[in-house]
């Protein structure tokens, strides 16, 4: 990114056009003020109090005058709100022929879900060249999908849908994705975290767009998603998978792996295939079943000393194979 | 005579030139004053608008559930209420101390039968379960009053939003409940003022912005009738 | 008894007649005294010194959250801590400060005095609203001490509907003030139909009193409404009545519609007072009636009419038909046409005239010069394209405080620098009044200029971390913020030294043709107004005299000799 540029990268196919009005404004902006300014230091200076010279007496005004600077704006607005709607048009109707992605927000996270019934946290593929439409939903209070980068920002509210749509126009790398950010203030866990840790709060409920070529989009959405590239040549390719979903989709904000107290979840170190004390009374042994229902549905048994704040968690079956693998190897070390 | 001079002496403020003034000043204001309670419930109207068109089944059901012989009955009471309190400010303006205290009593006692009217109609919907939003649990004869307004109204089954709206009937009749009740305050205070004799031909004003307060909460509740009571 | 002496028993001793010597402040003494006042000079005060202390608060706040947003990450406290400082900054500076700030201070003591009035409409009512505010403050505070308030000063739900009952002292807290602000608006209101002098006919009112009457309309018809929807509020998160939450089958986007109807014409009720000041100030230190009178006072009406209808605006994104927006952007638009129009007279009232730069001037032309930056800058939140890409990013931040720093808080500090003399009878040092001027100039453009470019970046607001690359852009206006915070030092002890030692002021040290001036306080007799307050040519050397009145009678003396 240019260090001196006042707007992100253009990667959407209506960022060219958000922009040539932005620096419309700007430069307009830029004008009127300098002029304004100009004229103010300008009569400030010339008419300076000086003795024997009194003001001139302003007399009854010049309506001429009055109204030319009442309507002749007047023409420049109707310009701005046409230029500013024309665009706003074409990002509010999406084309025909749209590939589909439903999306979640929920405190502190974003969902994906794909046509192909799979759900994405926290990132997303996205063909490129393609129009894409998102059609979102809140499971808690108000967020807002902003991408800077797409120029793109539509509210998420709870108990309706709102979509959006876009169309992206350059592949993204791994190292800069395309981040999505919440716009709306949504809270923060209450007490202590890493203000860093991404999917604690509002300012850190972040996401990555992965702007792919679009038959690797079509691949995945007839194959299915697997383990990521990374894990390619891991020694344990689940392991590896359960580490990246841990690391990727907010586990890592309450959990710990270090076996130390502290977090707002139970400790992952150590805790497979032990037997834990329930909150209410009673016992489990963490086992495979266990800890899949505690994914799927959290707050059906949690475990004793913690309260009932984790949000359920979408993943697929070989998801939370890849999880509860990395869980194992946890007690490993 | 010196004590009826000392009595019209007090009531023109120092910072007033005339008591025309004075009393424009007061109008001005108490009509001011009228303009944001108008806006005040004003929001509920809207909000009641809103609603309504959004789930109009709801609503359907929801006023045939409230008693409209109650409510005709409240409005009788307080439309004959704004003729007294008419006559309190009529018989303070001529002067009759006594016939205005009797009209400001009268006034202050249909308001008590109206707010005796609501305490019946909400204890019934306290008992059966019609409780606004979140604790909305109808029962026994509750549900049976439920579906007796459903079949009048030809709807299937119980609307969700039934809650919503007694959500907002309790917050718009509450509210002007209160409104009635601080009337009631007042007049009473009128009253008090009238007894000591600090009102005459000459000074009537605090009456007549009274009253006039008095009228607005009677039109509110002229409009709340009908939109909760009598509207499919 | 005769008429005339029945005419007379009619006319009561005036309860705050000042005798000979005396003055507003000195002629009774004691805490009670203050506090059963009817006198609207001393309602003034009381409302000035409340709403410093608010300023102070809340100021005290926006340092913490500058000092926090040095880094990424935490600097200096947790997340939910850093939400609910900057919802107590928002909620304060709004509720406390800025709204009550011009109208209810300095409104309430140079109202009366400007059109010749021995007080307001209703005094018992203003000393009532004062109680009000405070009762509304005390709520405030509770929210403050209770619990743990990080809803933001707007209110969302279904977010607010969440957390503890914190929410709920706030929104009683907010209710309550807004009653003093629409009893305020009422007296006001009334005062100015029916207690100007002979002579002060409408288009002779001074365009302060033109402004905060605009205020006081909106102020009576909007505050209501934003006191229906925070009892809803209330009631919604105590009960449950499902109107706002989605869980319970409400609407949160209706919420926003209710709140925004009232706080879109709240900005007007900030920033009409901040421009009705600079139009008085340029009128005295240029020596020149302001050009183009009326169209300045209608453009104050037509903002507070336009004010009504562009609540649809700061809702852009958030679900609203496509057709509202269209329309609500299409308005907005408006609102720019008598902001514009009042900044061309300004400038032309300065031609030809005979300009000093003195503190107040200094604050009034910033005025200018911000209030122009933070106009345009709203042009870009209008355009639908750029607003979508801006909304709700720093950009918008650096915009308001734009206009309600720069405008109204500049236009405040004018006024009270303007009319410190009056209101304390002291003078203060003219240099340290500069010196805090620059500093406080130059820490706001410091602070909210790098603000728009972060916004551009596309920053979000309300953030408590942000990406490295913005680091540089936070530290830029965290810097700003602690210069701004100097600048108030210095100008805190400027105005403590002036309280304690300053000069004793004459009548009228700016030498204006303003009605408030030649008499002290108020007028003692009933005035007839025979010239326009800004007609410099037709004042008498009396009431432009700028010394005091012993230097008044030694100047007569030296011209009687000569």
């Amino acid at each position: 990114m240019n260090q001196f540029s006042q707007l992100p990268p253009q990667m959407s196919t209506f960022a060219p056009d958000v922009d040539w009005m932005y620096l419309f404004l700007f430069w307009l902006s830029v004008a009127s003020f300098v002029a304004i300014v100009a004229v103010m230091v300008y009569f400030v200076f010339k008419y300076r109090r000086r003795p024997g010279v009194e003001a001139v007496p302003t007399g009854h005004g010049n309506t001429a005058l009055e109204l030319a600077w009442t309507f002749l704006p007047l023409i420049v607005l109707a310009f701005l709100f046409h230029e500013g709607f024309r665009v706003y048009v074409q990002e509010s109707v999406p084309p025909e022929n749209t590939v589909d992605i439903h999306v979640t927000g929920k405190q502190w996270s974003w969902e994906f879900t794909h046509s192909n019934g799979i759900t994405e946290t926290n990132e997303a593929k996205i063909p490129v060249h393609t129009p894409v439409r998102l059609i979102m939903s809140s499971s808690d209070v108000l967020h807002s999908f902003f991408v800077p980068d797409f120029r793109i920002k539509r509210d998420v509210v709870p108990g309706m849908y709102t979509t959006l749509w876009f169309e992206a126009t350059a592949l993204s790398t791994p190292e800069r994705p395309v981040r999505v950010f919440c716009a709306e203030y949504c809270g923060a866990l209450q007490g202590s975290t890493n203000g860093n840790d991404r999917n604690t709060n509002h300012s850190t409920m972040m996401a990555d767009l992965h702007i792919i070529p679009q038959e690797e989009y079509a691949t995945f959405l007839r194959e299915g998603g697997g383990p990521p590239a990374e894990c390619a040549d891991a020694v344990d390719v689940n392991v590896c998978w359960g580490q990246y979903i841990y690391a990727h989709n907010g586990c890592s904000a309450c959990h710990e792996i270090n076996g130390e107290a502290g977090g707002h979840g139970p400790n992952w170190m150590g805790v497979f295939g032990e037997e834990i004390a329930l909150e209410g009374g009673g016992s489990v042994t963490a086992d495979d079943a266990y800890i899949k229902r505690s994914i799927l549905d959290p707050s059906a048994d949690v475990v004793s000393g913690f309260g009932n704040i984790m949000p359920p968690y979408r993943l697929r079956d070989q998801e939370i194979d890849a999880v509860i693998a990395f869980m194992r190897s946890l007690n490993a070390q | 005579m010196s004590t009826e001079a000392h009595g019209d002496s007090h009531f023109l403020q120092h910072h007033y030139d005339t008591p025309a003034q004075q009393f424009n000043a007061a109008k001005l204001g108490m009509w001011l004053f009228l303009a944001q309670e108008l806006l005040f419930f004003g929001g509920l109207f809207v909000a009641y608008g809103v609603f309504r068109s959004w789930y109009p089944q709801a609503w359907v059901v929801g006023s045939h559930l409230l008693d409209y012989r109650m409510g005709a009955l409240n409005t009788a009471v307080l439309l004959l209420s704004s003729f007294t309190a008419v006559m309190a400010v009529r018989s303070a303006q001529t002067g009759n101390q006594k016939a205005t205290g009797n009209f400001l009593l009268a006034t202050i006692a249909l308001a008590g039968v109206f707010m005796v009217v609501k305490y019946f109609e909400y204890a019934h919907k306290f008992e059966v379960g019609f409780l606004p939003g979140s604790h909305f649990a109808p029962h026994g004869v509750g549900l049976a009053e439920i579906v007796e307004a459903a079949r009048e109204s030809g709807v299937n089954g119980v609307p969700y939003h039934l809650r919503t709206f007694f959500g907002l009937y309790f917050v718009m009749t509450g509210v002007h409940g209160l409104h009635v009740l601080i009337g009631m305050f007042v007049m009473g205070w009128m009253w008090n003022r009238n007894r000591k004799g600090e009102f005459s031909t000459r000074y009537s004003t605090p009456v007549e912005m009274t009253a006039l307060y008095w009228h607005l909460v009677d039109i509110i509740w002229i409009f709340l009738f009908p939109l909760l009571y009598l509207i499919d | 008894m005769t008429v005339e002496a029945e005419a007379e028993a009619a006319i009561p001793a005036d309860p705050h007649h000042i005798p000979e010597g005396a003055d507003y402040i000195t002629h009774e003494h004691g805490l009670k005294s203050w506090l059963t006042t009817v006198d609207h000079k001393r309602i003034g005060v009381m409302y000035l010194i409340s709403i410093l202390l608010a300023f102070f608060a809340g100021g005290v706040f926006a340092l913490i959250l500058r000092t926090e947003l040095l880094t990424p990450g935490k600097t200096i406290m947790e997340a939910d801590t850093y939400n609910e400082m900057f919802t107590l900054h928002g909620a304060i500076m709004v509720f406390l400060f800025i709204i009550p700030s011009i109208p209810a201070a300095l409104g309430n003591f140079f109202l009366p005095i400007m059109i010749g009035a021995k007080d307001v409409a209703f005094p018992k009512l203003n000393l009532a609203s004062l109680y009000i505010y405070w009762i509304g403050a005390i709520f405030t505070l509770i929210a403050i001490v209770a619990g743990h308030i990080d809803t933001g000063w707007t209110f969302y739900t279904p977010y607010s509907m969440r957390g503890d009952n914190s929410a709920v002292w706030m929104t009683i807290g907010v209710f309550i003030l807004g009653f003093s602000s629409i009893l305020t608006g009422l007296n006001f209101i009334a005062t100015v139909h029916k207690m100007r002098s002979p002579g002060m006919h409408w288009r002779r009112l001074p365009l302060f009193i033109w402004g905060i009457y605009a205020t006081a309309v909106i102020q009576v018809l909007a505050t209501p409404v934003l006191a229906i929807t925070l009892l809803l509020l209330a009631t919604e998160k105590i009960v449950g009545i499902g109107i706002f939450d989605p869980a319970l089958g409400g609407d949160p986007v209706l919420f926003q519609h209710f709140f925004w109807f009232y706080s879109h014409p709240a900005v007007y009720i900030m920033i009409l007072p901040g421009m009705a000041i600079v139009s008085e100030v340029i009128a005295c230190f240029s020596r020149r009636k302001v050009f183009g009178y009326m169209f300045i006072a209608m453009s104050s009406v037509a903002l507070a009419l336009l004010g009504f209808l562009v609540w649809g605006h700061h809702m852009f994104v958030s679900g609203q038909s496509e057709y509202a927006t269209m329309v609500f952007s299409a308005l907005t638009f408006l609102v720019a046409i008598p902001s514009g129009v009042k900044i061309f007279n300004w400038l032309a009232t300065l031609y030809q005239g005979s300009i000093s730069l003195e503190s107040p001037m200094l604050y009034s032309l910033a005025f200018i010069a911000l209030f122009t930056i933070g106009g345009l800058t709203g042009l870009f939140l209008g355009t639908l394209s750029t607003d979508i890409h801006l909304h709700d990013t720093y950009f918008v931040v650096a915009h308001f405080h734009y206009v309600m720093v720069g405008g109204t808080v500049f236009g405040f500090l004018s006024g009270l620098h303007y009319w410190w003399p009056k209101i304390t009878g002291r003078l203060y040092d003219e240099r340290w009044a500069r010196v805090a001027f620059v500093l406080v100039f130059i820490g706001f453009n410091v602070t909210f200029f790098s603000q728009f470019i972060l916004g551009s970046r596309g920053m979000p607001r309300r953030y408590y971390s942000y990406l490295d690359q913005f680091q540089p852009l936070h530290m830029t206006s965290s810097g700003g913020a602690y210069i701004i915070g100097v600048g108030f030092v210095v100008m805190a002890i400027m105005f403590a030294k002036s309280l304690k030692s300053g000069a004793k002021a004459g009548r009228n040290p700016w030498g204006s043709a303003g009605y408030e001036w030649p008499h002290p306080h108020n007028f003692a007799e009933q005035p007839v107004f025979t010239r326009g307050p800004y007609d410099y040519h037709l004042a008498t050397e009396r009431e432009l005299f700028t010394g005091t009145d012993e230097e008044w009678d030694a100047h007569m003396a030296k011209k009687g000799e000569a």
